[in-house]
């Protein structure tokens, strides 16, 4: 993507801005920058850790180049707790660029994360979950956004993988 | 307005006019409004299909969604209320074609599908997802909202539904 300019009185028209700014530009709008990873029936993942932890590093971390300031992110999955009540569950968030939680926009996530999962009122009963957001007021440039998860208030958690999609991703919009 | 893929203009070629309208004003167009279909259950529909099936079905009362595409990607996505008997598992996929489910990428859906919940007692849980889709061929798709159950039935409510899919 090239940012657009102002194309002056007299100034010619070559194929070089031709190509950079409607060909070149019109491809980068068409297949904007977007990074999504996508599991099917892996198995299950737990955490036990109060504070932010990796899901899987070496499979969600996710990489884009940006020309732009804003991008959405996203997780989709599947979950249960291991205890029956509804005070338990487990947060998820964003890490961008090692450095900033999406969540708070700081090195330290809200006590809740970006979605906080509750648990059911009976151990062990699925239930999917979605959340979106859009991070703003990021800089041109590569951004690397790692999914992170945390418990809450004593209960195990699960990532349901086993017989289901699970998917994190980012896009710039 | 179709798309068409930019071309590379070379040294001493005429800007025409069809090359502009073709490359600017249609490609540009095209952008402003990607290939879209969008189911939306109108409020002022009661309808509450019951499923009891253990293997997907279509959900009757909405469409199949068609879009033609020039990409490869779509978004997908369901907003729904639905009721689930009590201990029971219900779910939901997208077949997309007749012939695969977006949760597998095969003929078979994964067991728990694209969404799925196992109900405390029997309520109207919501069950809203997007999910991205890659690895389309350019070309017409069709997109068949599908549900099912371990046991006992799943009811899903017409008037609070909304399945679309969008190129992204």
């Amino acid at each position: 993507m090239n940012i657009p300019r102002n194309l002056l009185v007299g100034e010619g028209l070559t194929i070089t801005k031709l190509n950079r700014y409607v060909r070149d530009n019109t491809n980068y709008l068409f297949s904007r920058p977007m990074r999504v990873v996508t599991s099917r029936n892996l198995s299950n993942l737990i955490v036990t850790s109060p504070t932010p932890v990796p899901i899987d590093d070496s499979l969600y971390a996710l990489k884009i180049t940006m020309v732009g300031n804003e991008a959405k992110i996203w997780i989709k999955g599947l979950f249960m707790t291991d205890n029956a009540t509804t005070t338990q569950g487990a947060a998820f968030d964003f890490l961008i660029d090692n450095f900033f939680y999406a969540s708070s926009m700081n090195s330290s996530p809200h006590t809740r994360g970006l979605t906080f999962v509750l648990g059911k009122t009976t151990a062990n009963y699925e239930q999917s979950f979605y959340c979106e957001t859009i991070v703003q007021n990021l800089s041109p440039g590569i951004h690397t956004f790692k999914p992170r998860w945390f418990r809450l208030i004593g209960s195990t958690a699960t990532l349901i993988r086993s017989g289901a999609l699970f998917q994190v991703g980012v896009m710039e919009i | 307005m179709s798309w068409t893929n930019p071309k590379t203009w070379v040294l001493n070629e005429a800007l025409t006019a069809s090359d502009l309208n073709t490359y600017v004003r249609d490609n540009f167009s095209y952008l402003l409004n990607r290939p879209a279909d969008i189911f939306t259950g109108s409020a002022s529909d009661r309808t509450l299909v019951t499923i009891t099936s253990t293997t997907p079905v279509a959900v009757n009362n909405v469409n199949t969604l068609s879009i033609n595409i020039a990409s490869t990607r779509v978004e997908i996505w369901v907003f729904a209320r639905v009721a689930i008997d009590a201990t029971r598992l219900g779910r939901l996929d997208v077949f997309v074609d007749n012939s695969y489910y977006v949760s597998s990428l095969t003929s078979t859906a994964l067991t728990n599908g694209l969404w799925a919940d196992r109900a405390i007692s029997a309520n109207g849980p919501k069950a809203s997802f997007k999910v991205i889709l890659d690895g389309l061929t350019p070309g017409t798709h069709t997109f068949q909202l599908r549900a099912w159950v371990n046991a006992g039935q799943i009811i899903i409510a017409i008037a609070n539904l909304q399945f679309g899919v969008k190129e992204v």
